[in-house]
């Protein structure tokens, strides 16, 4: 077994490190480049904590090798506001109590960041048939369906106040 | 957990992938989405010696639509055929199952060819080819065939491929316009693996049933066709009558294993009303609507 070298674009910066191949890009994110908001749930697929975008596309990260993601392009959680500048979507969870626990959170940003990418004004029921990806244990999901689409309507208020 | 240590390559070229593979055989791993796979390793419930990465085979890409049949490459992904006109226009079932298969996020990843390959009993896909009568192409670098779906799927996690054969294309023949069709899953939760599954391809002419296909996934040991039922149907006027001796049929003819989740007689019960459900939807997009 050999180290391989990968070069991972992540949030906008290349990382270049010496891997295993079986570290899973949950692990290389977390401990290789030291980005904790992706959080490990399952750790076989079910759960979606773990979800980030590759390549633009929502992606379970724990069944994911970082090998497979030399080249490309990863987008985390922390891609998409601080806290004091929370991104619409982070702040409509804030506002309509989209999360307990907060387990999950980070999972549910991404899965929805990519959703409202490709469909900035998805219907309730759109919004309920992606969250299907990934598990809450707290909210019972309301409050999350609630957050999607206060988010949408913050995001409208931006665009439209440019 | 983690996975246990394993060499990792990544072949250029289809070529290059064979070439591993005939190298290595059984002690290697194709990864194509991974999502299989990776939670396998993840489980510890196999350990190869070396994966062999087949999922930036672009070549092995496609969905192509030429003389009668649909081509689509094995490295094609969940969410590419589900999405794509050329599947719902040709063999809408398929587009219809997608619905079911694994989540979005998965689907963003898996292949059509790796889903085959694992042949997991509650997996839709293989009842779908099953059902559609495709043909499998297996390449390897001493020969390529062609393998019927009907002698792909070996077992349960078992298929037809020799140790240094890959999956490279599905060959999924275009049905008659104005077919009967239908696929519906029972789940404990939406996205949950099927407790059963039932799909039914059928045609009518002048009310009359004609090649009618009736599968279930996850009641059956292996594949899935149910020859009993289909014959109650076969070349009879189509009557809800016939189709309730179908559904009778099918509970006796399947041969479902219990589990956590679901015990054998619940699974019965579940074949007889899904391919009851399946032949109704089926009749009605044919073109006869059955009331009661």
């Amino acid at each position: 077994m050999e180290d391989i070298e990968i070069n991972v674009i992540v949030n906008g910066r290349t990382f270049k490190r010496r891997v295993e191949p079986r570290l899973l890009l949950t692990d290389f994110i977390r401990h290789g480049i030291g980005l904790t908001g992706t959080h490990v749930g399952c750790e076989n697929g079910v759960c979606g904590a773990c979800t980030v975008l590759l390549d633009g596309l929502a992606t379970r990260a724990c069944c994911t090798l970082a090998v497979q993601a030399d080249g490309r392009r990863i987008e985390t959680v922390e891609s998409l506001g601080r806290l004091n500048n929370l991104a619409p979507l982070q702040r409509a969870f804030w506002e309509m109590h989209g999360l307990q626990c907060g387990y999950c959170t980070p999972g549910m940003l991404m899965l929805m960041t990519e959703l409202l990418r490709e469909n900035p004004n998805p219907d309730r029921d759109t919004i309920r048939a992606r969250l299907n990806d990934n598990i809450c244990r707290c909210t019972g999901y309301e409050d999350i369906v609630n957050s999607v689409e206060r988010a949408v309507e913050l995001m409208r208020t931006e665009t439209a106040g440019r | 957990m983690k996975p246990p240590v394993f060499d990792y390559e990544r072949p250029p070229t289809l070529r290059a992938a064979l070439e591993a593979l005939s190298r290595h055989g059984s002690k290697a791993k194709l990864l194509a989405g991974g999502h299989s796979l990776i939670p396998m390793l993840n489980l510890r419930l196999i350990a190869p010696a070396r994966l062999i990465d087949v999922s930036r085979l672009t070549e092995l890409r496609y969905i192509v639509e030429e003389y009668g049949q649909m081509r689509i490459g094995a490295l094609t992904t969940h969410n590419t055929i589900f999405r794509s006109p050329i599947v719902a226009a040709n063999n809408p079932i398929i587009t219809e199952a997608y619905a079911h298969v694994a989540n979005h996020s998965i689907r963003n990843h898996g292949t059509i060819g790796g889903n085959l390959c694992h042949n997991d009993p509650a997996f839709e896909m293989p009842l779908i080819v099953m059902l559609t009568g495709a043909t499998m192409v297996a390449r390897s670098t001493r020969s390529t065939r062609t393998i019927a779906a009907e002698r792909f799927f070996k077992a349960p996690f078992a298929t037809d491929l020799s140790a240094d054969e890959m999956l490279t294309e599905i060959r999924i023949p275009r049905l008659p316009a104005g077919h009967g069709y239908a696929f519906l899953e029972i789940s404990q939760r939406y996205g949950d693996r099927a407790l059963v599954a039932a799909g039914c391809l059928l045609t009518l002419r002048y009310g009359t049933c004609r090649d009618v296909r009736i599968g279930i996934r996850n009641a059956v040991h292996n594949v899935f066709r149910l020859p009993t039922a289909e014959a109650r149907l076969e070349g009879k006027p189509l009557s809800l009558a016939v189709i309730d001796a179908a559904a009778e049929a099918a509970a006796t003819e399947v041969t479902p294993a219990g589990d956590l989740h679901a015990d054998e007689a619940y699974r019965r019960d579940l074949a007889a009303t899904l391919t009851r459900r399946v032949l109704r939807m089926a009749c009605t997009r044919a073109g006869h609507p059955l009331d009661g």
